[in-house]
């Protein structure tokens, strides 16, 4: 069991926490890399936090690494040391009682950012999902990756180990969006990979074909999966504050439209607030829930309410 | 589509303005790259057509607005299609008294006639009486049957002929009409009295057509009492009358005197030509014959109007004088004028000046300025403007200096000597002087003066000057009056003039010759007007070729005709007599036919006038103006700025 990340308890008499500074999201975007950036909201985020991360007691081997002046010396190999004459630490990975699994969308259109947005859809995505995977492998829960193109592109099963989320990173940094995606079979495709009672976060803007989509969350939610949808956003598509008119190009299937934002902005909010109740009910149906993000604006109060969740599931 | 102001059509190139930005409105080429299109597709499509053309729409109204602004500024109008084909005839009648002469007034309405009935319906058509002064007797209508009964119900009058005033009016009021042809039938005698003065060299407006009338030469015979006066004597008295031939030959007439239905009196006399032929005719007055008035008629030549002219009998003049004493001193006039009690014939009775209105029938005689500032102030001007007959003494008082002044006199002080003056420069011919012959003029330079005032102003006519030359007694013509002025007071301060034998003469004769100055012993003309008293007495006529109802009038009146009538308020009755205007008698034509081509405009070619280069004609401004088309142009471009407003507001919200 690490100590390392365990947070001293906030003291009850202290009354609540003082309220943390909002999250700096231009600072946030201009971080070099997708873990700094997750490590960045998650350490942020959970300095407030004072539950303990350790659930349950088994534990199994999972690997070695170099000692590093400060670990526990309880927790040195000394057979390994008396056979390598070097001093490795033992690593162990708990067995877990959460498994989560992060889909990201990896289409056409979640590769877009609006003037007023400081990254894309899919970046924030990522940083999202990244960041859930760091508080998941912080709790020592499994998590797995999913990346959802026409079909499931890439798939890591859920482990919870240190180079699990090496890879899990790697991945999830390599993401490329691709012209279309097929989210409903990526998911039906999922689930049979993944096992059962699993928590699955969908990061996704969802233009998908509704029917085909509540299709595949049924049958998630047939196996007993708990659904997250995450509606990443970017500001414009939920405002449509255009000025200027001119062709627009649907980032998916190129199309293009010599459209005037002034007079089209009604008509096409009301469809979109349609479009979004209309997905929200689909999640709700069945057992889900659907948060609405948008990418000017930090992810923090999502990943509050996924620590309620998962204390709740627990 | 006609425009009355086409320069502001002009106006319209403003349309450029929300064109230009129209076009250069933002209009960005760029390419936005967006997540997904399903939430506009068609339909957004359709939205952005909606608003494109409703972008378009808004551009079209505001240059639609400005179109309606800029064409109701320019006054349009429609010429209506029908007038295009119209004619408008419009007939100016001379019904002044040469046209009684023989045919002359049937000729030329049958004339009018002739071209009233080649109208069609449809056309318009107008009369318009040229004397005394143009007025529309009917004025442009459609109804042909009003006009041609207007014209056969017309008789000519005894006006004096004025043509310029009428033609110019015509002519505008031809102008004026829509129609496509004007025709001016100027039924007139052309008589060379009726164009003196015309601006011949100011054509009327472009477009008509004048049709001037076949002029009659001048008739053979033609002779006019010009003047008629009664003088009357112990047993009766003479008809003094003036008769003047305008034909070529002499010719011979036989005159008469009535009185009613009786001769008094008959002569044949042989006038010469182209003189004042003077004829006194004796006349006996049958005892217990009340005579008002004296007809006096020669044998009827071509023109039987001015043959005929009436005498008002005077009554005696002694009632008539009113004469204020002199607030000090001696009436010198008072005792001049009770000297002629004795006489048997015209006795001068002075009486005080009546606290009410002034009879006109008087001879007033102001002797100091007190009259001219006390409550007969007003009654003198009353009495002044009405014709009544003033002798006034200056005395150099400042009210009497303004009333002076203010009828053109001046007078000014002399400066005292030491010795007396005398007068001179006596006007032998004056009427004031008619009592003394010759040799009595002589009692007249005699008189001694002490004190006195020049006398000076555009109407004054000296009788008599002051050593320097200026006038010192003097006869005024203003404004219509007619009155003596002495330029010295009648007192001994003044002069010793009363206690001179010919100061009695003087007085009488001034009285005589101002009372057959006033207003009742005037002979008066037709188109003159006469004064009355203000209060409202009855009006009819004794005798006249007109008939006409008694009526009821006060304070002047203008007879049409002449004749012999009497004005009577109850109280008192008053005779006057009025004739036939005298210029009118000479019957000569206008001797110059091209003068009178000239007022036909040059641009006469039987098609409406275009637009003239100082302005529209007057009939475009007529059309636009009963049209009224830019009234409803304002109102269809607020109605357009309306519509503008909310489709903006719709596209921009």
């Amino acid at each position: 069991m690490s100590t390392a990340t365990q947070r001293r308890p906030w003291p009850v008499e202290a009354g609540p926490p003082p309220a943390l500074p909002p999250l700096d999201m231009q600072l946030l975007a201009d971080l070099p890399s997708l873990e700094l950036r997750a490590r960045y909201m998650v350490e942020g985020f959970l300095s407030g936090q004072h539950r303990s991360p350790q659930k349950g007691s088994s534990v199994e081997f999972a690997e070695y690494r170099n000692y590093q002046l400060g670990d526990d010396l309880r927790r040195a190999d000394w057979r390994l040391y008396g056979r390598t004459d070097r001093l490795h630490i033992k690593q162990y990975e708990e067995e877990t009682q959460l498994r989560v699994f992060v889909v990201l969308d990896a289409s056409a259109s979640m590769d877009f950012r609006s003037p007023t947005a400081t990254m894309t859809k899919v970046e924030y995505a990522r940083l999202v999902l990244a960041g859930l995977g760091l508080i998941a492998q912080r709790q020592r829960d499994a998590f797995g990756l999913a990346i959802a193109g026409k079909e499931l592109v890439d798939y890591l099963p859920a482990r919870s180990s240190t180079a699990h989320w090496r890879r899990f990173i790697g991945k999830l940094t390599v993401v490329n969006p691709r012209e279309g995606t097929d989210l409903g079979t990526t998911l039906e495709s999922l689930a049979e990979l993944i096992p059962s009672r699993s928590l699955v976060v969908i990061a996704s803007d969802f233009y998908e074909d509704i029917p085909r989509l509540e299709s595949a969350l049924r049958r998630l939610a047939y196996d007993h999966h708990e659904l997250i949808g995450l509606h990443v956003l970017d500001p414009l598509e939920v405002d449509f504050d255009i000025e200027d008119g001119g062709t627009f190009i649907d980032a998916e299937s190129g199309a293009r439209l010599k459209l005037d934002p002034e007079s089209v902005k009604e008509n096409y909010l009301r469809r979109f607030n349609a479009f979004c109740s209309e997905l929200d009910e689909q999640f709700r149906s069945v057992g889900g829930e659907l948060s609405r993000l948008r990418t000017d604006k930090p992810p923090t109060d999502l990943l509050a309410r996924y620590l309620a969740q998962r204390e709740n599931r627990l | 589509m006609n425009w009355l102001l086409p320069g502001f059509l002009a106006g319209g190139l403003l349309v450029g303005l929300p064109i230009a930005l129209h076009f250069l409105r933002s209009r960005p080429k760029t390419e936005i790259r967006f997540p997904s299109l399903r939430f506009l597709g068609e339909s957004a499509l359709r939205d952005t057509r909606k608003h494109r053309l409703r972008r378009w729409l808004t551009l079209a109204l505001r240059v639609l607005v400005i179109l309606l602004l800029a064409a109701a500024f320019s006054r349009p109008f429609w010429k209506d299609a029908q007038s295009m084909h119209q004619t408008a005839l419009l007939v100016a009648v001379d019904n002044s008294m040469s046209m009684q002469t023989g045919q002359r007034w049937e000729k030329l309405r049958q004339q009018a006639i002739s071209a009233l009935d080649q109208l069609v319906p449809g056309d318009q058509a107008g009369v318009l009486q040229i004397n005394p002064a143009p007025r529309w007797l009917i004025p442009m209508t459609a109804d042909l049957a009003s006009i041609r009964a207007a014209l056969l119900e017309m008789k000519p009058g005894f006006e004096t002929t004025r043509y310029p005033a009428a033609i110019r009016l015509a002519g505008q009021a031809l102008a004026a009409q829509p129609a496509h042809k004007k025709i001016l039938v100027w039924m007139a005698d052309e008589q060379r009295l009726g164009w003196l003065g015309a601006p011949f060299d100011q054509p009327l407006p472009a477009g008509l057509n004048i049709q001037f009338g076949e002029t009659a030469p001048a008739p053979e015979r033609q002779a006019a009492i010009t003047s008629a006066r009664w003088l009357p004597t112990a047993k009766g008295g003479a008809v003094e009358v003036f008769v003047r031939l305008y034909s070529p030959a002499s010719d011979q007439r036989q005159i008469e005197v009535r009185s009613g239905n009786t001769v008094l009196g008959s002569q044949k006399v042989t006038l010469s030509q182209n003189a004042e032929n003077k004829i006194s005719l004796p006349v006996t007055l049958p005892p217990g014959l009340a005579v008002d008035g004296l007809k006096v008629t020669m044998t009827p030549d071509d023109l039987a109007a001015d043959d005929t002219a009436w005498i008002a009998v005077m009554p005696p003049t002694a009632a008539q004088v009113l004469n204020e004493p002199p607030s000090s001193g001696t009436d010198f006039l008072a005792h001049a004028l009770g000297s002629t009690r004795k006489l048997s014939e015209n006795p001068l009775e002075p009486v005080a000046f009546p606290p009410t209105e002034w009879p006109l029938a008087s001879v007033a005689l102001v002797q100091d300025g007190q009259t001219f500032s006390n409550a007969q102030r007003a009654n003198l001007d009353r009495f002044a403007k009405g014709g009544g007959a003033l002798w006034i003494f200056v005395d150099g008082s400042a009210e009497q200096r303004q009333w002076l002044a203010a009828r053109g006199v001046h007078i000014a002080e002399r400066a005292p000597e030491t010795d007396p003056w005398t007068l001179r420069d006596w006007d032998t011919e004056s009427p004031l002087l008619s009592a003394f012959g010759n040799e009595g003029l002589f009692s007249l330079m005699n008189v001694e003066f002490y004190q006195g005032y020049d006398l000076s102003g555009d109407g004054v006519n000296s009788v008599a000057n002051w050593p320097n030359g200026a006038a010192a007694i003097a006869t005024v013509s203003s404004g219509g009056q007619k009155f003596l002025i002495c330029g010295f007071p009648p007192t001994r301060e003044a002069t010793d003039w009363m206690v001179q034998p010919s100061f009695v003469p003087f007085v009488h004769q001034a009285v005589r010759w101002l009372a057959s100055l006033n207003s009742i012993g005037r002979n008066w003309r037709v188109g003159d007007t006469i004064p009355l008293p203000a209060t409202k007495g009855t009006w009819r006529a004794i005798d006249s070729p007109r008939a006409e109802p008694p009526r009821e009038i006060s304070g002047g009146v203008q007879p049409e005709a002449p004749g012999l009538y009497e004005f009577s308020d109850g109280k008192t009755r008053t005779v006057f007599a009025v004739n036939t205007p005298l210029a009118e008698s000479d019957l000569a034509p206008w001797p110059d036919a091209e003068l009178l081509a000239r007022l036909q405009s040059p641009q006469m070619n039987g098609s409406a006038p275009k637009l003239a280069a100082g302005g529209p004609a007057l009939s475009d401004e007529v059309a636009e103006s009963q049209q009224r088309l830019w009234w409803w142009l304002l109102a269809a471009c607020a109605l357009g700025l309306l519509a503008e407003v909310a489709l903006a507001n719709r596209t921009s919200a």
